[in-house]
């Protein structure tokens, strides 16, 4: 155990100055071997590198590099214009498009940074033309792209999928309805904002949503091929984001005719590094998962845990907090890579279902990316808008109150999560 | 110095090339075996073996080209509230343990090609020391890269205070 506890300290330290996470994993895993002389440091890179030998992997750069065509592409200039004319009218106008047009996206797309980077730019600017305040339209847009990761398809569950063993299809269809559910939350809170704060809407105008619905027709059909075919047990998550990726260049090279070949490469080119990037800590957390366990630090804490309370009611209510805690200060996925080691034994001494376990907290990290005073989107959305991050810090805090509501509501009626899941596995 | 600037870029450029080649190559094959498994009832043997060889090169390739862009995520709250000085100690030290862990990395990976060379795939006429050969290649580049940025913390964090904080990224790690 005392090899573990350095190996812990080393990790805080090194990542809390600054090191790159994925270097602050494997590095303080081999200075502990080193140090302990229990294992090879051979092994441990053997370890790391052998993590790369995963089908269900190969999802994240296709999501990664669909993300990237549909921005670039003009697919989700139209998925706003769709969104747009057929819930404009509501009060709250393109507030309630905003949260339409994340939901189709986070069917197309599994990332809540894509979302935010590439529909925000998008979303923003159209609702400061209809004279929405700044603050309210970064707020919405960062708030809605959560839905991103939620609804299927999802590039943390595809890294939670991947290190728990479990059924990352099973996994994306249990985000389906938590994905609904978080919209339609959202929506009533834009609805009583924009009707106290009097914000514009537009006209119903049925010749707008004929002409919106039929350009935006065919990549509105992206996220039912992808949900489709997870669905019906047609893909593999890998293989709908690969037809993902085909569909969109389709749209967006050879149909909307918007990406040019430069276009087209560097795209493909920064795909790969956003990839890498994202892999390389997965690979990093391979390693330092595997000591952490060999080590027997993953079981202290999970008895520690077991020895305070059996109460799984509780356990979910601390993890849900740490997790927020966490999220509040680092970036998702580096926090699940860090910590999905810690929860497997929790699963099996609590009866915790990994399934329900995975959504709860891809909604938690998730929330992490809008909560001060490390969230990627607020940053992202505040450039967008041209507002102090000040200012978005104060925008976002009623939008929290949906998402955390949504995430109690999940966490204790895990029903919502796993109605889509079992009726799948036959369960 | 010149020089090594000049083998610096070569390696970035060479690198870009290698992870877009592949990732189309990944996105094509992978495609294509989605195809031939739906559409034509049957499926390519092959495909899965080349795609993970692919996708090792794109990780550790696409590592040290995120080494050079200054890409990979880290915690930031502490750097950014130094003073310069004390920012520029630390991000020294932080280039070196990076520098340090690709190197032991390099030298580790490269035994385990060794034991891995007279292994080969079941489907694909490549040996199985290829897969894990993408990590050591990648780590030289890195290497590069990362001596690079030793070399111009100064130089970079002068002209950032220059220009003001609008390049403050640039001189994080």
């Amino acid at each position: 155990m005392s090899s573990g506890l350095i190996l812990l300290i080393l990790f805080a330290l090194m990542m809390v100055f600054g090191v790159p996470i994925a270097i602050s994993l494997a590095f303080s895993s081999i200075i502990t071997v080193a140090l302990s002389g229990q294992f090879q440091v051979m092994a441990l890179i053997h370890r790391m590198i052998g993590n790369a030998n995963s089908y269900t992997l190969l999802a994240i750069p296709f999501f990664i590099l669909a993300a990237k065509f549909m921005n670039t592409g003009g697919i989700t200039r139209r998925l706003f214009r769709g969104a747009t004319a057929w819930v404009g009218f509501i009060p709250g106008g393109l507030g309630h498009a905003n949260v339409v047009a994340s939901v189709i996206f986070s069917g197309m797309s599994g990332s809540a940074v894509a979302d935010a980077g590439g529909l925000g730019q998008i979303e923003i600017q159209a609702m400061k033309e209809d004279g929405f305040d700044s603050e309210f339209s970064a707020a919405v847009t960062a708030a809605s792209a959560t839905i991103g990761p939620i609804i299927p398809p999802s590039v943390p569950m595809v890294v939670y999928g991947m290190m728990t063993e479990v059924s990352v299809g099973a996994l994306f269809m249990g985000g389906f309805l938590p994905g609904i559910t978080l919209a339609i939350a959202m929506s009533i809170l834009v609805y009583f904002m924009a009707v106290k704060r009097n914000y514009p809407r537009r006209k119903f105008d049925w010749k707008e949503v004929l002409d919106a619905s039929k350009d935006s027709f065919l990549s509105m059909l992206t996220p039912i091929i992808i949900i489709g075919g997870i669905w019906g047990g047609i893909f593999s998550p890998t293989e709908a984001a690969v037809v993902a990726v085909g569909y969109s260049f389709i749209l967006s090279v050879l149909v909307y005719k918007e990406m040019g070949a430069k276009h087209l490469w560097e795209e493909i080119k920064q795909a790969a590094i956003d990839s890498a990037v994202i892999l390389f800590i997965i690979c990093g957390a391979a390693a330092f998962s595997w000591l952490v366990a060999m080590m027997g630090v993953t079981d202290v804490l999970s008895n520690w845990l077991v020895s305070l309370t059996n109460n799984k009611y509780l356990v979910l209510l601390i993890i849900n907090i740490i997790f927020l805690i966490l999220g509040m200060f680092m970036e998702a996925l580096s926090v699940m890579t860090i910590t999905v080691p810690f929860l497997i034994p929790l699963m099996g001494a609590y009866g915790l279902d990994p399934i329900h376990l995975g959504v709860v907290i891809v909604l938690n990290l998730m929330i992490g990316l809008v909560t001060p005073p490390v969230g990627t989107s607020l940053f992202i959305c505040a450039r967008q808008a041209k507002i102090s991050i000040e200012a978005m810090y104060k925008a976002i805090l009623p939008f929290l109150i949906p998402l955390i509501a949504v995430l109690f509501l999940i966490t204790y009626v895990p029903q919502i999560v796993m109605l889509i899941p079992n009726s799948m596995l036959g369960t | 110095m010149e020089l090594f600037k000049k083998i610096d870029e070569i390696l970035y450029k060479i690198s870009s090339v290698i992870v877009g080649v592949l990732m189309i190559f990944l996105t094509v094959s992978t495609l294509t075996g989605v195809f031939f498994r739906f559409v034509l009832g049957h499926p390519l043997a092959w495909v899965y073996e080349a795609s993970i060889v692919s996708f090792s090169w794109i990780i550790f390739v696409g590592v040290a080209m995120a080494f050079k862009n200054h890409e990979h995520m880290s915690l930031e709250f502490v750097v950014e509230n130094l003073n310069p000085k004390a920012k520029y100690i630390l991000l020294q030290i932080i280039n070196i343990i990076c520098l340090l862990f690709m190197a032991i990395g390099m030298y580790q990976a490269f035994k385990i090609v060794g034991r891995t060379w007279s292994q080969k795939y079941n489907t694909i006429p490549i040996r199985s020391g290829v897969f894990y050969l993408s990590f050591p290649l990648g780590a030289i580049a890195a290497i590069s890269h990362l001596l690079m940025r030793i070399i111009t913390l100064k130089e970079r964090m002068s002209n950032a205070s220059r220009k003001g904080n609008t390049e403050k990224m640039e001189v994080t790690t």
